[in-house]
C-alpha cells in the first residue's frame, strides 16, 4: 500500500509537491491561483480598453490595438478565469462534499490542470513576437473576420482554444464520473450539497458543448493555414461558424453562472442559519437550466436572417430560461426570510450576487425579444447584460466561495474590515461602471469601436471612472489575501462560521493547513480502481 | 496468482479505493501536448519535439500503470468503465458536429457535390471496394465481441486469438483507407478541393483516427492479455475498448450510408 498511497505522496516537497500532484485538494488550490493570475491580466486589458473610451478619437492607442484588447479580455475571462476558478472550487470541494478520497480520475485531473498554463501562454504569445499581433476578431470569432485577420495571434488563437477545451472536457468527464460514482454511502442525489449539483450540471454542458466548438475551431485553423473551405462563404460558411460556435457558447454561459448559484446556495443557509429553501426546486431548476441552455443558441444569430419561425421557437425557449431562474431567486429570498441573518463578506457578496444577477437576467429578457433584440443586438446594452450577468452574477459569487472558504483552504482568516470594504466598492463600482451602458446601448452606441460620437462622451466617461475604480478596488482583495495568508488569525480544527457544520469542514485527506485539523479521512470509503 | 502479487495483497484492501501516488507524467505530457499544438504553427522541430515529449510520458504512465492497473484491476467501482461511457458522449457530439457540416455543404451545393471536373460523382469507384472494407470493419465488430464474451468466460485463449484478429482487421481497414486517400488523391480530390474535398476528408479523417486509436487500446489490451492480466471478472479494459470499438464501427456504418451510398 504505501508504495500507491498518499504516504509516499505526502513526503514530496518543494515544487515537486504542486508539480507531480494528484491531489484533488492541491490540485484545486492551483487552478484557483492560476485563475485569479488570468483575472488580473484580462482585468487590465478591460481597464486600457475603458480608458481608451474615457473620449471620443484616439487617445492612448489605434483601433487595431483596441480589437485585439476586448478579444482578449472576453477570452481570459471566459476561459482562463471564470471556468478554471469553478474547476478549482470544484476540485477542491467536490470530493469533500460527497465523502470521496479524490477525484475519480486523479492524474486526469492533474493533466486536465496543466494544460491550462500552456494553452493560457499560447493565447497570448503573438504578443511576444515581433511583428505578430494578438487575436483580433472578438471572443467569438466571427467567420470570415478570424480567418482574414493576419499574423500569427490568430491561428494561435484558434488552437488554443481548443487545448483549453480538451483540458476543460477532460475535467468535466472527471467531475461527471467522481460524482455519480464516488459517493459515500448516505450521499445521495437529493441530499447532495446544491454546489455539487452545480458542479454536475455544469459538467454535463461543457462535455456535450465543447466538441462541437473543438470540432469548429480545428476546421476554421484548417481555413486559416491548410487553405480547406469549411467556411465557405458562398456555401454559408459565415452562418455556419455562428450555429456551431453558440451551440458551444450558449451553454457556456450556463457554465460561467451554475457554480456560482452553487455557492451562494451554500452561502445563504451558513450565514441565515436556515436550511436552503425548496432543496428539491433549487436542484431541479440547475438541471433545468442546463438543459435549456442547449435549446436557446440562435438567440444569438436573430439578425442573421433566419427563417422567423425558427427565431420564435428560440426566442420562447429563452424565456422560458427565466421559470428555473425565478425559482431559484424566489427560494434565495425565501431562504433568507426569518433567518438570523449575520452579514459578513460572503453573505454580502451572495446578497448583492442576488441583486446583480437579477439585472442581468432582465436586461437579457429584452434582448430575448426578437423586435428588441434588432434593435439593440451589437450595441452596449449586450456589454451591460453580460457583465452583470458574468461580473454582478458569477464574479460576486466566485467572492463569496472565496471568502466562504478562505480558512478552509488556507487554515487562516481573511481580514472582515478589508473584505467589507472590497464588497462596497465592488458593488458600487460594478454598477457605476455597466448601468450607464444600457443608456448608452438604448441611444445606439455599437460595442467593440474604438471611437464613437461626441454625444457618448460623458456617460462613456462615468463608466470608465468606474471600471479604472472597479479594478483598484481588486488589490484590496489582493492584499487582503495575501497579508492573510501570512499573518491572518489561524481558525480551529473546524467550521469557523458556526452553526450547523457542512460536510467540506469534516472531511479531508490534506488537513486544514495550519491548524491540522483532524485527518482522520471518510470513515466509509467506498472502494474502487482506476481501470 | 504469480504473475500479480499486488493483486493478492488487494484482496484484503478490497473496500478502498486505491490512489495513485503523485505522478510526474500528467505535467510532462501536458508541456509536451502544449509543444505539439504551438509547433502546428511554429513549425516541425517544435511540432517533434512536443511529440516526444507525448511518446515519453505516454510510456511512462503505461509502465506506471501496468504495474498499478494490475493492482488494482477489477477491485472495484468501474469508474473506467463510466469515464469511457460518458467519454463517447463527446464523441457523439464531435461527429455530430462534422455531420452538420458536411450537411450544411452537402445542402448548399446542390446535385453539383462531390462531383469530379468530368461531372461524376468521387466515390463512384470507392463505393464497392470501401463496401468490402466496411465488412471487414464490421468484422471486426464482431472479433471483437468474442474476446469480451471468451474473458467472460475466462477463456485466455481465445481472448488473446480473437484480439489479435480484431486488431488484424482494423489494420487492414485502415489500410485499404490509406489506398482509397492515395487513389482519390491521384484523382485530384484534395482537402482543399472545395466544401467536399475539405467535409469528406474531415469525416473519414476523424473516423480513421479513432480507428488507429482503437487500434492502440486494443494493442495495449493484447499485449495486458499476453501477460495473463485478465480473469473471468478483471477485464474492464477489455469491455470499455470493445465498447469504444463497436462505437467507432457504427459511426462508419453511419459514415458509409451518407457519404458513400447518398441514402440520407
Amino acid at each position: 500500500m504505501a508504495e500507491h498511497g498518499h504516504g509516499e505522496h505526502a513526503q514530496m516537497t518543494g515544487w515537486r509537491r504542486w508539480a507531480y500532484s494528484t491531489n484533488h485538494q492541491e490540485i484545486g488550490l492551483m487552478y484557483i491561483w492560476t485563475a485569479f493570475f488570468f483575472f488580473i491580466i484580462g482585468g487590465m486589458l478591460a481597464m486600457l480598453m475603458r480608458v481608451e473610451l474615457m473620449a471620443p478619437g484616439p487617445t492612448i492607442m489605434d483601433p487595431q490595438a483596441f480589437n485585439e484588447l476586448f478579444t482578449m479580455h472576453g477570452t481570459t475571462m471566459v476561459f482562463l478565469w471564470i471556468m478554471p476558478v469553478f474547476a478549482g472550487f470544484g476540485n477542491y470541494f467536490v470530493p469533500l462534499m460527497i465523502g470521496a478520497k479524490d477525484m475519480a480520475f486523479p492524474r486526469i485531473n492533474a493533466l486536465s490542470f496543466w494544460l491550462i498554463p500552456p494553452a493560457g501562454a499560447m493565447l497570448f504569445l503573438a504578443a511576444f513576437l515581433p511583428g505578430q499581433h494578438l487575436a483580433d476578431a472578438g471572443w467569438t470569432g466571427y467567420v470570415p473576420l478570424s480567418l482574414q485577420s493576419p499574423g500569427l495571434g490568430m491561428s494561435f488563437w484558434f488552437l488554443g482554444l481548443h487545448l483549453l477545451g480538451v483540458a476543460s472536457t477532460l475535467g468535466a468527464l472527471n467531475f461527471i464520473v467522481t460524482i455519480f460514482r464516488m459517493r459515500a454511502p448516505g450521499v445521495t442525489f437529493h441530499n447532495m450539497p446544491l454546489f455539487v449539483w452545480a458542479q454536475l450540471t455544469t459538467a454535463f454542458l461543457l462535455l456535450f458543448s465543447l466538441p462541437v466548438l473543438g470540432t469548429a475551431l480545428v476546421m476554421g485553423f484548417g481555413d486559416r493555414t491548410l487553405g480547406t473551405h469549411y467556411y465557405d462563404l458562398a456555401s454559408g460558411g459565415a452562418i455556419l461558424w455562428q450555429h456551431l460556435f453558440w451551440f458551444f457558447a450558449h451553454p457556456e454561459v450556463y457554465v460561467l453562472i451554475l457554480p456560482s448559484m452553487g455557492i451562494v446556495s451554500e452561502v445563504l443557509p451558513k450565514f441565515t442559519g436556515r436550511p436552503i429553501f425548496g432543496y428539491k426546486a433549487m436542484a431541479y431548476s440547475i438541471l433545468g437550466i442546463g438543459f435549456l441552455g442547449y435549446t436557446v443558441w440562435v438567440h444569438h444569430m436573430f439578425v442573421t436572417g433566419i427563417p422567423s419561425s425558427v427565431r420564435t421557437v428560440f426566442m420562447i425557449n429563452t424565456m422560458i430560461i427565466g421559470v428555473p431562474t425565478g425559482v431559484k431567486i424566489f427560494n434565495w429570498l425565501a431562504t433568507i426570510w426569518g433567518g438570523r441573518i449575520q452579514l459578513k463578506t460572503p453573505m454580502l457578496f451572495a446578497l448583492a450576487f442576488i441583486g446583480n444577477f437579477l439585472i442581468g437576467g432582465l436586461d437579457g429578457i429584452f434582448l430575448a425579444s426578437i423586435p428588441v433584440d434588432y434593435q439593440l443586438t451589437d450595441t452596449y446594452w449586450v456589454v451591460s447584460h453580460i457583465h452583470y450577468v458574468l461580473f454582478g452574477g458569477a464574479v460576486l459569487g466566485i467572492f463569496a466561495g472565496v471568502y466562504y472558504w478562505f480558512p478552509r483552504m488556507t487554515g487562516r482568516m481573511y481580514n472582515e474590515k478589508l473584505g467589507v470594504a472590497h464588497f462596497v466598492l465592488t458593488v458600487i463600482f460594478l454598477n457605476v461602471t455597466f448601468f450607464i451602458q444600457h443608456s448608452l446601448g438604448l441611444a445606439g452606441m455599437p460595442r467593440r469601436v474604438a471611437d464613437y460620437i461626441p454625444a457618448f462622451t460623458q456617460m462613456n466617461l462615468i463608466s470608465s471612472i468606474g471600471a479604472v475604480c472597479l479594478g483598484l478596488t481588486q488589490l484590496l482583495f489582493l492584499y487582503n489575501a495575501l497579508v492573510s495568508l501570512r499573518s491572518g488569525r489561524i481558525v480551529g480544527s473546524g467550521d469557523p462560521w458556526g452553526g450547523s457544520v457542512r460536510p467540506e469542514w469534516q472531511h479531508g485527506i490534506m488537513p486544514n493547513p495550519v491548524a491540522h485539523a483532524s485527518a482522520e479521512p471518510h470513515a466509509e470509503v467506498r472502494h474502487g480502481g482506476e481501470l | 496468482m504469480a504473475q500479480h502479487p499486488e493483486g493478492a495483497a488487494h484482496a484484503h484492501a478490497d473496500e478502498e479505493m486505491t490512489l495513485p501516488h503523485g505522478s510526474k507524467w500528467p505535467i510532462i505530457a501536458a508541456m509536451g501536448v502544449g509543444l505539439i499544438y504551438v509547433g502546428l504553427i511554429a513549425g516541425w522541430p517544435i511540432l517533434a519535439g512536443g511529440l516526444a515529449i507525448v511518446i515519453i510520458a505516454m510510456a511512462g504512465i503505461i509502465t506506471e500503470d501496468a504495474r498499478w492497473w494490475n493492482g488494482n484491476v477489477g477491485t472495484g467501482m468501474r469508474n473506467g468503465w463510466w469515464g469511457v461511457l460518458f467519454f463517447l458522449g463527446t464523441e457523439v457530439m464531435l461527429f455530430s458536429a462534422l455531420f452538420a457540416t458536411y450537411f450544411n455543404h452537402r445542402a448548399a451545393a446542390g446535385a453539383g457535390f462531390g462531383l469530379n471536373p468530368e461531372g461524376q460523382f468521387y466515390l463512384a469507384d470507392a463505393v464497392v471496394k470501401t463496401g468490402i472494407n466496411t465488412v471487414i470493419l464490421l468484422l471486426s465488430g464482431v472479433t471483437c465481441h468474442f474476446a469480451h464474451t471468451a474473458i467472460r468466460r475466462g477463456d485466455q485463449q481465445k481472448l488473446k486469438l480473437w484480439l489479435v484478429a480484431t486488431i488484424a482487421l482494423g489494420a487492414v481497414f485502415i489500410g485499404g483507407q490509406v489506398v482509397e486517400y492515395l487513389s482519390l488523391a491521384s484523382e485530384g480530390l484534395r482537402v482543399q478541393s472545395g466544401t467536399f474535398g475539405a467535409t469528406f476528408y474531415m469525416l473519414t479523417g476523424t473516423h480513421g483516427a479513432h480507428v488507429l486509436g482503437g487500434l492502440g487500446v486494443l494493442s495495449i489490451c493484447a499485449w495486458r492479455a499476453f501477460q495473463g492480466q485478465f480473469d473471468q471478472k478483471r477485464h474492464v479494459a477489455v469491455e470499455v475498448s470493445a465498447i469504444y470499438w463497436h462505437f467507432v464501427d457504427v459511426v462508419w456504418v453511419l459514415l458509409y450510408a451518407v457519404v458513400y451510398l447518398r441514402v440520407l
